[in-house]
């Protein structure tokens, strides 16, 4: 084929017409997706003001009920005898914190399909976190069943995803399809992580010990930050820090936000599924079937989509929801919701980032001009440094990599609500201290790994800014190594100099003078 | 922006657009079900950037956005590493087999989803919409220079994806 060629074909694309049954399809899907968007998807952006301090571990276990107080267990119908669907999505929209536990299985765009865990938390106040675990692959020859007699999750003929060139059907059973075959989750769970252990380094045996990465947004800054957790020694700690163009909030909050996936399942026609037993709570269930239902967290699809939940016949809850996408072309698409935790309040530093100190930011993209901007690191460290101080009369950030995160909340404290004025100031205060950040992480980044193997030298870098302030002329606020017996230092005054490793361990240990 | 005022745009802008962007669409996919999951990431970005397409650079923003659609499209139909999977595309198994003018078109097509965006636009405006150079220089913003060179470097890159699809097919 040749240039001309090329130019011919393409003019005869150009001239084809569009055949009548495809503006019939366009219109029909144009007004599809209109409804979609209904007035009750809209969110509140939350005024978020933290007054707690970073207190939890970034690997926080699941069960969080020790922190969290209220959980409702009234309110149901009042005899017992059913559910009341009329209110269920009003009742739960008003309680204000949930934490719901997700197995996905999604299709990894002709790489086959990935089978993961995430726990979400969720608050009004405080934003949306979500914590996922290494889960398993699976390929063409799986099989992911989602059984309704026993409400089960159950993965048939697996083979760890060896050939990812395919991806994983799923399907849901009946009572009448009996008997059951294939694991149970859990069990294909701990298979899998016995394989990574045998072939990566153990870390434990249970779904919750293999954490990835953990995602938080924050919805008052437009912030979305991740940390990751890998096995990989090379990507272990790295941080990325995301300044969300407005209307990607929504869309966030409403992918994560169970309260709004059953207020919007219950505004479509629905069939009753009558009474149940989930883990010993009694339940009943309602059941929508169609095509592109616009149901978050679904995706947008043209496909035949199903989507299933239970509730408290006790309390009105929910206790299980179900949702999957049947797709042939690009793969089914499935998520289950279970061990839902409804609460009025939430310990906050649950939604807060506490990161080891050889964390560090890797990368900031901002929306500018409608483009993402990756930001250059610079050498700008003390400016970084000297802004985030007075944004928060004289602090420093706990750690360097949340600097962004901490120093954007300062000043929503300060400033309040959003204007455009305030947005390009917090897009300022975003690059500022972004350089100072990122600065940071390539100091602790080094040395570089290849290949898995640490190369290059070792910068030595220690960072004290939970416990060090401007007024602390003479305590060290950040070091690293510059030569074989030299450091430089930052003082709490953001004063520099270069002192010998012994005057180091002076500075540092002022008590063994 | 109030999620009302939103809304009241969205309509307005889907209104003025859905047949422009039905005509690009169709013609880049050739295809139903490609076309429709392109339709609906086009909407999603025209409900995304709806600020943006009320503005006097509307024209601009909403080239990139069917672009951007049908690349989403695309990738979800061959995959994220750019190969056609064997049982959606036919393919050639004997290279001296002459193909037949429809499979050239979608080569063509899934070639023109994987280009850069710039040189996407441009070879959109230029022959499937039939535009002058000025026409195009002024969407893409750039000269009218700019804009023949834009369209060259696109033709080269679109001929040497076609390269790689074949080899690859061998």
């Amino acid at each position: 084929m040749n240039g001309e060629n090329i130019e011919e074909i393409l003019k005869n694309l150009g001239s084809e017409d569009v055949p009548p049954d495809v503006h019939k399809i366009a219109e029909e899907t144009a007004e599809s997706f209109s409804k979609t968007l209904m007035p009750s998807r809209q969110h509140l952006l939350w005024r978020t003001i933290m007054k707690s301090r970073i207190t939890k571990p970034a690997a926080a276990a699941v069960i969080i009920i020790a922190v969290l107080i209220g959980v409702y267990r009234s309110g149901g119908s009042i005899d017992g005898a059913g559910v009341l669907w009329g209110q269920v999505a009003e009742k739960i929209g008003r309680i204000p914190v949930v934490v719901y536990r997700r197995t996905v299985i999604q299709p990894q765009g002709g790489l086959g399909s990935a089978i993961d865990r995430q726990v979400v938390y969720l608050s009004s106040e405080y934003g949306i976190r979500r914590d996922e675990y290494h889960g398993g692959g699976l390929s063409r020859r799986d099989e992911v069943s989602i059984d309704t007699s026993d409400h089960k999750i159950r993965v048939h003929k697996f083979d760890f995803g060896e050939r990812p060139g395919s991806v994983a059907r799923v399907e849901i059973k009946d009572s009448t399809q009996s008997p059951k075959q294939g694991i149970e989750i859990d069990e294909y769970f701990k298979l899998w992580l016995e394989k990574q252990s045998a072939e990566r380094g153990k870390r434990g045996k249970n779904w919750e010990d293999w954490l990835q990465s953990s995602w938080y947004i924050f919805p008052a800054e437009n912030i979305w930050f991740i940390v990751r957790h890998p096995l990989s020694p090379k990507h272990r700690g790295q941080c990325f820090c995301k300044l969300l163009a407005d209307e990607k909030i929504p869309q966030w909050h409403e992918g994560m936000d169970a309260r709004e996936w059953i207020k919007q399942a219950l505004s479509l026609d629905y069939k009753q599924l009558g009474r149940d037993n989930i883990d010993g709570i009694e339940v009943e269930g309602v059941e929508i079937r169609g095509r592109n239902l616009g149901i978050p967290p679904l995706p947008r699809r043209n496909d035949e989509m199903v989507v299933r939940f239970w509730v408290d016949i006790e309390t009105d809850l929910p206790v299980r929801y179900e949702a999957v996408v049947f797709s042939e072309r690009s793969g089914d698409w499935a998520i289950v919701a279970d061990q839902f935790q409804w609460h009025e309040e939430v310990d906050p530093s649950i939604f807060e980032p506490n990161l080891p100190g050889d964390y560090f930011l890797a990368n900031v993209t901002v929306p500018k001009d409608g483009q993402k901007v990756t930001i250059k690191e610079g050498a700008e460290l003390l400016d970084g440094l000297r802004l985030f101080a007075e944004l928060t009369d004289g602090r420093y950030p706990n750690s360097m990599p949340v600097a962004i995160v901490e120093g954007c909340k300062a000043f929503t404290k300060k400033h309040g609500g959003q204007t455009e004025e305030l947005s390009e100031k917090r897009l300022e205060i975003v690059e500022t201290l972004a350089s100072s950040a990122l600065f940071h992480g390539k100091l602790v980044n080094s040395p570089k790994y290849v290949a898995g193997k640490p190369v290059g030298k070792d910068n030595d870098v220690a960072y004290y800014g939970g416990r060090v302030r401007v007024e602390d002329a003479d305590s060290v606020l950040l070091r690293w190594k510059v030569s074989d017996n030299q450091y430089r230092v930052i003082y709490g005054d953001l004063n520099t100099e270069n002192v010998s490793a012994e005057r180091l361990a002076e500075l540092e240990n002022p008590s063994s003078q | 922006m109030k999620y009302s005022r939103r809304l009241e745009i969205f309509r307005e802008v889907k209104a003025r657009h859905t047949g422009f962007l039905t005509s690009v669409l169709w013609k880049l996919t050739s295809d139903r079900e490609i076309f429709t999951e392109a339709l609906q990431y086009a909407l999603l970005g025209i409900w995304q950037n709806v600020e943006k397409l009320n503005s006097k650079k509307a024209g601009a923003y909403i080239y990139r956005i069917a672009l951007t659609a049908n690349s989403k499209a695309w990738r979800n139909r061959i995959g994220r590493n750019g190969q056609i999977s064997q049982a959606q595309v036919s393919i050639d198994k004997d290279p001296s087999d002459k193909v037949s003018e429809s499979e050239l078109e979608e080569k063509v097509r899934l070639a023109v989803a994987q280009l850069p965006a710039k040189q996407a636009r441009a070879i959109v405006m230029r022959y499937l919409e039939q535009q002058s150079y000025k026409d195009v220089a002024e969407k893409l913003r750039c000269s009218e220079a700019g804009a023949r060179s834009n369209v060259a470097r696109a033709l080269a890159t679109l001929k040497s994806k076609l390269a790689t699809l074949a080899k690859r097919e061998r």
